[in-house]
């Protein structure tokens, strides 16, 4: 359970964007969460209010999308969700494999005024 | 003035207007633990400088990362000058092991925190005579999941995976293992009684991570031992070389 941790980062890097761009209030955060990030989503939300009380964020609302943890197979190059597959190609059966996305944890947007 | 909002009308008599607040959407693209990751590069700097090879350990709790640390530095301390880090939520214990040992140890208490970070890591390296070292042993905290987000600068990051924990934990919590530049299986001697299989530990391991390097272990039978204290030795000569390849 970091995410509490993680999403104190997540208002400082906002506020601190805010402040040196003339922003006065912002109305929502969107973030990108990878599969295998380690961070859980719900956690996420649960800590959002938490944290954005009394600042810039107070009353905003929070987006998360949720980034598929994708791999390359190394053999036929398809492109194949891992963990749907468990992490062997749907198509040629390969297990080896790059990572294309999945490990992602990043402030999309602002809406800001 | 609206006193409610703040807008320009001002007719008191309107208590109920609706407003047209434009918003205006940022790119911002930032990652989140961005700090973390810069002051990580910085600890990167000091080992790079120091041509120390930094090891950080992570496992589940009770996996044997510490008995495995006390009997690699019995068998290490006389060919190499070896420090560890302690994290742990609470407690000494681990760190009065390590100093039984007669290395240089430092015990950070994270207290709430579920893992280290790189700026404990940074202020724990002031402890060292940081010339003097060849070898920096981070024990993590137990956990199998939040230590794998966070960059502390290390050259590796070797998983411990013990046997009494089942085969299936790569699959379960695979973002550890992908993030790994070395698993060791260990508790190898507890094989027998539980009836498994080392091979199943390493496909699953290799199923997350195709090409990790795996090896197997027992630090209470001394079983693969020799084996791990090479993968050491040929990464500290080759940090002091500057060949190792930095991790992703």
């Amino acid at each position: 359970m970091h995410e509490l941790g993680i999403m104190q980062n997540i208002v400082d890097t906002v506020q601190d964007y805010a402040r040196k761009n003339n922003v006065s209030k912002v109305v929502k955060v969107m973030l990108e969460v990878g599969q295998v990030s380690g961070v859980v989503p719900e956690s996420l939300e649960f800590c959002f209010e938490v944290c954005t009380k009394q600042t810039m964020l107070e009353g905003a609302l929070l987006e998360i999308e949720r980034i598929v943890a994708v791999g390359k197979c190394k053999t036929c190059e398809e492109g194949f969700d891992l963990l749907t597959h468990s992490f062997s190609c749907p198509r040629c059966g390969g297990t080896d494999w790059e990572m294309i996305s999945g490990r992602e944890l990043i402030i999309k947007e602002l809406e800001v005024i | 003035m609206c006193e409610t909002c703040g807008c320009g009308l001002t007719n008191p008599n309107v208590l109920l207007h609706e407003h047209e607040i434009e918003t205006k959407r940022v790119d911002l693209e930032e990652k989140v633990l961005r700090h973390n990751d810069r002051l990580a590069e910085r600890n990167r700097g000091i080992f790079e400088a120091t041509q120390i090879l930094v090891v950080n350990l992570v496992s589940s709790p009770g996996a044997g990362k510490t008995t495995l640390l006390e009997n690699t530095i019995r068998a290490l301390k006389g060919e190499m000058a070896i420090g560890v880090i302690e994290g742990d939520q609470q407690t000494d214990r681990d760190a009065k092991r390590i100093e039984a040992t007669g290395v240089d140890v430092l015990q950070i208490n994270t207290i709430d925190a579920c893992h280290l970070d790189a700026h404990m890591i940074r202020h724990a390296l002031d402890h060292f005579s940081l010339l003097e070292l060849d070898l920096l042993f981070i024990e993590n905290v137990g956990n199998l999941i939040c230590p794998g987000a966070f960059d502390l600068g290390e050259d590796f990051r070797v998983v411990v995976l013990s046997i009494p924990e089942g085969e299936d934990k790569p699959l379960k919590y695979p973002g550890v293992f992908i993030g790994s530049h070395l698993v060791l299986v260990s508790k190898v001697d507890l094989l027998r009684v539980l009836e498994l299989e080392v091979n199943q530990f390493f496909t699953n391991v290799k199923k997350v991570h195709p090409h990790v390097p795996c090896l197997s272990l027992s630090a209470k039978t001394g079983e693969g031992m020799e084996g791990w204290y090479s993968w050491l030795r040929d990464k500290v000569k080759a940090k002091k070389k500057n060949l190792n390849q930095p991790p992703k």
